[in-house]
């Protein structure tokens, strides 16, 4: 019964996704070799929001659903050694509404956990660091924070 | 000669005297043709009768349009006599009855009526409709609807679920316990 309710909302969030979704975004459950969607694992994209250090950035992020959800909320990573100080070293996500003593919500839908991801790159949490690298470097060196995130957005373009 | 003459002084009291003295110039009348043939004596040009009626016919006109207080008469007289001035009043004024009356009446609200019509029509498609309410959980139709002890409703089977695994209510995450929820039936439900 667990697993119905997971694979059937998730079946309705990419139903949503599909019909009415942030520009710029991708969200898409992976693809097996059988050809099939694996409705527990999405591959998405994050551009980095317009006027920010993080512009021209498309982030790979990928959303690993358990049967256990909506009750307990995905793991999110982005890839291993990402620069943000809220990132972990193995790319998962530190966020108040992906901690499920903190913030999260069954009614919280993938929409809204991309988005409050595009939001924390630019405004990183300093109460909660992941990294050593990224939240030194934003505590210290805050110029030389703006240049690791440009290069790192050029590391990630469009892939037009 | 002397009926002309008679004529003559006859408008001219008409034109100076106000609709009540109008009575008294009556009476005037029935005695004019003695002073009017005295009168008659001093002006006995032809060529100066004409173009004295003349002005007497534009001073009659004139009081009239002057003494158009009351709003009957002046719809009245204005209505009666052809003069441009006055037939400007005359248009207004068809044009203020035109709209008062029942046939543009009838004229105006058809197309009302219409819009109202299809304001109706536009208005029952989400009268007609009935609610229908999803799980915040699962994204589907409500089945066995559940409510918590905080109000929020789920499915039986999520609601369940949310509890053992989260402990905490889905929509605002208050903390519950296994029997902390209760079946409830909806009004639109069938089961």
């Amino acid at each position: 019964m667990s697993g119905g309710i997971a694979r059937g909302r998730l079946a309705e969030e990419r139903k949503a996704w599909r019909k009415n979704h942030p520009h710029g975004f991708v969200a898409k459950p992976e693809t097996m070799a059988d050809g099939s969607a694996n409705l527990m694992i999405w591959h998405c994209t994050i551009p980095g929001k317009q006027g920010t250090d993080w512009e021209g950035g498309y982030y790979p992020l990928t959303l690993h659903f358990s049967e256990d959800y909506p009750s307990k909320p995905p793991k999110c990573k982005f890839p291993q050694g990402f620069f943000h100080p809220n990132v972990y070293p193995s790319g998962t996500v530190c966020l108040s509404i992906l901690n499920e003593d903190s913030g999260w919500r069954p009614a919280i839908t993938v929409k809204q956990i991309l988005v409050g991801i595009q939001d924390l790159l630019d405004q990183p949490n300093p109460a909660d660091p992941a990294q050593t690298d990224g939240y030194h470097i934003f505590i210290q060196d805050k110029p030389e924070y703006k240049r690791r995130v440009r290069v790192q957005a050029k590391q990630y373009p469009a892939l037009l | 000669m002397s009926t002309v003459s008679g004529t003559r002084r006859a408008p001219r009291r008409q034109s100076q005297d106000g609709p009540g003295d109008k009575v008294v110039v009556n009476l005037d009348a029935i005695s004019s043709p003695v002073v009017g043939s005295r009168r008659a004596v001093p002006t006995s040009t032809g060529a100066r009768a004409s173009p004295i009626d003349v002005e007497a016919l534009d001073d009659e006109v004139q009081t009239l349009s002057a003494s158009q207080v009351p709003p009957p008469r002046r719809n009245r007289r204005t209505r009666r006599q052809p003069v441009a001035v006055v037939d400007l009043e005359v248009d207004a004024s068809r044009e203020g009855n035109k709209r008062q009356r029942v046939a543009p009446v009838i004229h105006c609200l058809s197309p009302e009526r219409g819009e109202g019509s299809s304001l109706k029509t536009s208005n029952e498609p989400p009268k007609a409709k009935e609610p229908v309410f999803n799980c915040p959980v699962c994204w589907n139709k409500l089945e066995e609807p559940s409510t918590t002890i905080c109000g929020h409703i789920f499915c039986t089977t999520c609601i369940k679920q949310a509890i053992q695994i989260q402990k905490k209510c889905p929509t605002c995450r208050k903390s519950l316990r296994a029997n902390n929820f209760h079946r409830i039936y909806l009004p639109n439900s069938d089961s």
